[in-house]
C-alpha cells in the first residue's frame, strides 16, 4: 500500500483519539463530579437552612473547602428565591467569610469563565458591595462577562446600574434580552431613565424602551410615553399604544381614542388593543367602528378589545347583518367562553 | 479508442478525488467552526438563567401552527404538549388538512371544541376551510379544518388565522420540550429588527420513554436503522446548521420546529404548495426576498431547542423519506437558480447553494458513480490496487473520523443520552455508519434525483407508532429534513 497514503490513514484514525477519550473520559469524570456534587450539596442542606434562619451557630467550623463551596452554591440557590431578612442572612453569611471579596477579585482575573463566574454569582449571593464592580465590569471585553454583570445588577435591583446598563444597550454592548431583563429586574426606579433611551436615535433602543416602561411604570409614568405616541417609527408608536393601555393613565387613554386613525394599521392595532387592556368604557364606539370596517389586523384586534370591553355588545352586534367577520368571530369565542 | 476510454476514465477519477477532498475538507472545516461555536454557546448558557432571563414579558407573542393530516394516533399528545410550553404568551392552530381519519374527533372530545367562524387574513392563498373550532378547555386552542390541500396550504391557512407577529410550524408527529420556544425565540428578543427566522435542533424520539406528551427518557432506539439515523441527525444539525448558521447562509429550518417573522413569510408569499421542501424553499425565498430589498437580516440556527419526531425503522419508509426530501433540495435549487453561485446574494449565492447543489443534489450520483467507476478504472489497469484500497480506506476513515467528531459535539454540549451504553453503541454506530449506511442513503436520494427529473410527486406514507406510545396507522412521513452531510 502506498507509504502516504497509510501515513495519512494513521493520521486520521490517530485523529479520532482525542474525540473518543473527550467521550469517554469527560463522561467519567462528569459523572462522578455530578455525583459527588450532589451528595455534598444535599449534606449541606441543614447547614444552608441553619444560615437563613439566622443560626448563631458558626455552622462552617467543621466544615473543608470543597463542603463550603456546595454550601455556597446552596445558599446562592436559595438567594434567588428568597427575599427579606432570610436573604440578607445570606448575604451576611457571604460577606462575613469575605467570599465576596473573593468574587470581587475574581472578577479582574486574566481568565473569562472566572471572570463570567464571579460576575453571575455575585448576583446571586446579592451582596450591594459588589455593585461598583459590577457596573464596571459592564465595559468588560467579553461578552459573557457583561452578560452575566447585567444579570447580577437586575438581581440586585442596583439603580445607579440603570445608566450604565442603557449606554451599554445603546452601543451594542449587550443583547437586548439581558438588558430588558435587568432593567426589568431593577423595575420602577429605572422607569425615568429607560424612559430617557426612548429619545435616542436608534428605533429597536427606543421601541425597547417604550416595551420596559410598559411593564415598570406607573399611571404616574404615563406622560413619559406621550413623545413616544408621536415617533416617525410605526412599530415604537405601536408599542406606545400597547404601553399606554398596560399603564392605564387617563393622560395617555385620550390619546390613545386619536391612535386609531393613525395611517399605519399596526399602530391602529395596538391602539385598540391599548384601550381594551385599559378598561375605557369611552372607546367602545370608534372600536366598533374600527372592528366592522378596518382593514385585517386593526379590525380583529378592535373586535377582540370589544369583547374585553362589552361581551354583550359583540354578541348583539354579531346578529346585525352586514356586521363583518372579526364581530362575529369575536362573538362565538365570547360565546364559547361564557356558555 | 480504448485511449479516450481511458482518457475519460482518467478525468472522472480525478474528479472524483477532487470532489472527495473539497467534501471532507468542507466538513471538516465546519466540524471545527460548529465545535467553537458550541463552545462559546454552551458557556454562555451556564451563565444565563431561562427562568429569569427568558420567561420576561419582552418574549415576542408567537401563534403556532399545526398542520395535521391523519394523525389521531399522536394528535392529543402534541397538542397538549404544546399547551403546556413555558412562554409568556402564545396560541395554538392545529390545520386539520382534510385528515380522513379520527384527528378531528380526537381534538374535539379531548379539548372540548366549539364551532365558531373565523376571520382569515387573505395574505396568502391556501384551500377553503370547512369548520372551524375553539377550545372551551384552553381558549389558547383552535382548530381550522380545510380541504386537503397538503402540509404547505395547510400552513399558510395557519398563517392567516394567526394572531401574532410571530409564527412556529411544528409538524403533528413531534414532540416539543417545555423550554424549546423561549430558546428558539431568544435571538428574536436580542435582535428582533434583523432576526427573522430560527430553526431548533430535532431529535430522534424512537427509543426514548413519553408520558403526556413529554419526553422523560431518553435512549437510543432498539433498532439499528433508526440507531444510524441518531448519528446522522448529530452530523446535519451539530455540525452543519451551527456552522451554516455562523456563516449567515442557511437554508433549512426544519419544517418539523421552525419559527419565523410573519410578516415577512407573508411578503414572499407563505410557503409554497407545488414543492416537497416546503421548508427550504421558503427559507430561499426569505434569502432572496431580504437580499432584493437590501433589509438587514439573520436566519439562525439554535441548538438546544429540541424537538423529538419518529425516525423511518424500515428501509421502505426510509427511501421513501430520503427521495422526496432530495425532490425537494432539487425543487428548490431548480427554483432558486438565480441565486446559486451568485455573489448578490451573499454568502447564500455565493457559497451555501453552489455547495448544495454539488455536494448534496449531485454528490450522491457523483458518489455512487465512484463505486462503478474505480472497479471499471481498476480493471482496465488504470488503478492500482493499491490505490483503490488507498482511496477506500482514506474515505473510510474520514467517514469514521466525522462520525465520531460530532458525536463528541454532542457530549461536548448537551449530553442528551445519559447512559454509558447508550453512548458506547453510538460510538460503534459511528463507525459502522460507513459501512453500507451512508451509501444507502446516496443511492436513495440518487433515485430522488431520479424522481425529481421525471417528476414524480407525492409524500408517501409511514407506518407510525406514535411518538407517544399509540398503535401503529398509516400517516405522512416525518419531516425534520436531514442531509447526510452538513445539511
Amino acid at each position: 500500500l502506498n507509504h502516504d497514503v497509510l501515513i495519512v490513514s494513521v493520521v486520521l484514525a490517530l485523529a479520532m483519539v482525542p474525540y473518543v477519550i473527550l467521550i469517554v473520559v469527560r463522561r467519567f469524570v462528569l459523572v462522578r463530579q455530578q455525583t459527588r456534587k450532589t451528595e455534598l450539596e444535599s449534606r449541606m442542606v441543614p447547614h444552608a437552612l441553619a444560615v437563613v434562619q439566622g443560626s448563631e451557630v458558626p455552622v462552617d467550623l467543621e466544615l473543608d473547602r470543597s463542603e463550603l463551596e456546595a454550601l455556597a452554591r446552596v445558599l446562592a440557590r436559595y438567594s434567588r428565591i428568597l427575599d427579606g431578612g432570610a436573604r440578607d442572612a445570606i448575604v451576611t453569611y457571604f460577606e462575613d467569610r469575605g467570599l465576596v471579596d473573593r468574587q470581587i477579585r475574581d472578577l479582574a482575573s486574566h481568565r473569562v469563565w472566572r471572570r463570567a463566574r464571579a460576575a453571575y454569582l455575585l448576583g446571586d449571593i446579592g451582596s450591594h458591595a459588589a455593585v461598583h464592580d459590577l457596573i464596571a465590569s459592564l465595559e468588560d471585553p467579553s461578552a459573557e462577562v457583561r452578560s452575566a454583570a447585567a444579570r447580577s445588577l437586575g438581581r440586585l435591583h442596583a439603580k445607579s446600574a440603570v445608566g450604565p446598563l442603557v449606554e451599554s444597550l445603546a452601543r451594542d454592548r449587550l443583547p437586548a434580552s439581558v438588558a430588558g431583563s435587568a432593567l426589568l429586574g431593577i423595575g420602577t426606579p429605572a422607569v425615568d431613565e429607560v424612559a430617557a433611551m426612548a429619545r435616542t436615535r436608534e428605533p429597536m433602543v427606543r421601541r425597547l424602551a417604550v416595551e420596559l416602561v410598559a411593564q415598570m411604570g406607573e399611571p404616574r409614568h404615563a406622560p413619559l410615553l406621550l413623545h413616544s405616541l408621536e415617533d416617525p417609527v410605526p412599530d415604537v408608536r405601536a408599542k406606545a399604544c400597547r404601553a399606554a393601555g398596560r399603564i392605564g393613565s387617563t393622560t395617555v387613554i385620550d390619546r390613545l381614542a386619536g391612535m386609531l386613525e393613525d395611517p399605519a394599521p399596526t399602530v391602529r392595532a395596538a391602539a385598540a388593543v391599548g384601550l381594551g387592556v385599559s378598561g375605557d368604557s369611552r372607546a367602545i364606539e370608534p372600536l366598533y367602528y374600527l372592528a366592522r370596517w378596518d382593514s385585517f389586523s386593526p379590525a380583529r384586534a378592535a373586535a377582540r378589545a370589544l369583547g374585553q370591553l362589552d361581551p354583550q355588545l359583540v354578541l348583539d352586534g354579531a346578529r346585525q347583518p352586514g356586521t363583518g367577520p372579526h364581530l362575529r368571530e369575536e362573538a362565538d369565542r365570547v360565546a364559547a367562553r361564557v356558555f | 479508442m480504448e485511449g479516450a476510454a481511458k482518457e475519460v476514465l482518467s478525468v472522472i477519477g480525478i474528479t472524483v478525488i477532487f470532489y472527495f477532498v473539497v467534501l471532507n475538507s468542507i466538513y471538516l472545516a465546519f466540524t471545527g467552526i460548529s465545535g467553537f461555536s458550541l463552545v462559546r454557546q454552551m458557556r454562555q448558557r451556564s451563565y444565563e438563567h431561562l427562568e429569569e432571563d427568558m420567561a420576561s414579558p419582552l418574549s415576542p407573542p408567537i401563534s403556532i401552527l399545526l398542520p395535521a393530516y391523519n394523525e389521531e394516533v399522536g394528535i392529543g399528545d402534541s397538542v397538549e404538549s404544546l399547551l403546556d410550553l413555558r412562554y409568556p404568551l402564545y396560541e395554538v392552530i392545529v390545520v386539520d388538512d382534510g385528515s380522513t381519519d379520527a384527528t378531528l374527533n380526537q381534538l374535539r372530545d379531548e379539548f372540548d371544541l366549539v364551532p365558531f367562524r373565523p376571520a382569515l387574513r387573505d395574505a396568502v392563498r391556501h384551500g377553503e376551510v370547512t369548520e372551524a373550532y375553539v377550545s372551551r378547555r384552553d381558549t389558547r386552542l383552535t382548530v381550522l379544518r380545510k380541504v386537503n390541500g397538503g402540509k404547505a396550504d395547510a400552513l399558510n391557512c395557519g398563517l392567516c388565522a394567526a394572531s401574532y407577529p410571530y409564527v412556529c410550524s411544528v409538524d403533528a408527529d413531534t414532540l416539543i420540550e417545555e423550554e424549546a420556544l423561549l430558546r428558539l425565540a431568544g435571538p428574536i428578543l436580542d435582535d428582533p429588527e434583523r432576526v427573522v427566522a430560527t430553526g431548533g435542533i430535532v431529535r430522534i424520539a424512537n427509543g426514548c420513554r413519553v408520558e403526556g406528551g413529554r419526553v422523560v427518557d431518553v435512549g437510543l432506539p432498539k433498532g439499528r436503522l433508526a440507531t444510524l439515523q441518531v448519528v446522522e441527525y448529530f452530523r446535519a444539525f451539530l455540525v452543519g446548521r451551527i456552522a451554516w448558521s455562523r456563516l449567515g447562509a442557511l437554508l433549512i429550518v426544519s419544517g418539523a420546529f421552525g419559527l419565523f417573522k410573519r410578516s415577512v413569510v407573508e411578503d414572499v408569499g407563505g410557503w409554497l404548495t407545488t414543492t416537497v421542501g416546503e421548508d427550504a424553499e421558503l427559507v430561499a425565498r426569505i434569502h432572496h426576498g431580504m437580499r432584493e430589498k437590501g433589509r438587514p437580516y439573520s436566519v439562525q440556527f439554535v441548538p438546544d431547542p429540541v424537538c423529538w419526531t419518529e425516525a423511518p425503522e424500515t428501509f421502505k419508509v426510509l427511501s421513501r423519506q430520503r427521495r422526496r426530501w432530495q425532490r425537494g433540495l432539487a425543487e428548490t435549487l431548480q427554483r432558486h437558480r438565480r441565486m446559486v453561485g451568485n455573489p448578490r446574494y451573499g454568502v447564500f449565492g455565493a457559497f451555501a447553494l453552489p455547495y448544495f447543489l454539488l455536494f448534496e443534489l449531485i454528490g450522491p450520483a457523483l458518489e455512487l458513480s465512484g463505486f462503478v467507476i474505480l472497479p471499471i478504472a481498476f480493471a482496465l489497469g488504470l488503478l492500482k490496487l493499491q490505490m483503490l484500497v488507498a482511496f477506500m480506506l482514506v474515505s473510510v476513515v474520514l467517514g469514521i473520523l466525522l462520525s465520531v467528531s460530532a458525536l463528541a459535539l454532542e457530549e461536548l454540549s448537551f449530553r442528551r443520552y445519559s447512559r454509558n451504553r447508550d453512548v458506547i453503541r453510538l460510538l460503534g454506530y459511528a463507525v459502522l455508519d460507513n459501512f453500507g449506511y451512508r451509501q444507502l442513503n446516496d443511492l436513495y436520494r440518487a433515485m430522488g434525483i431520479i424522481d425529481f427529473l421525471r417528476k414524480r410527486g407525492g409524500w408517501g406514507e409511514m407506518e407510525r407508532r406514535g411518538v407517544g406510545g399509540g398503535a401503529g396507522k398509516p400517516v405522512v412521513e416525518p419531516g425534520a429534513r436531514v442531509l447526510p452531510g452538513p445539511s
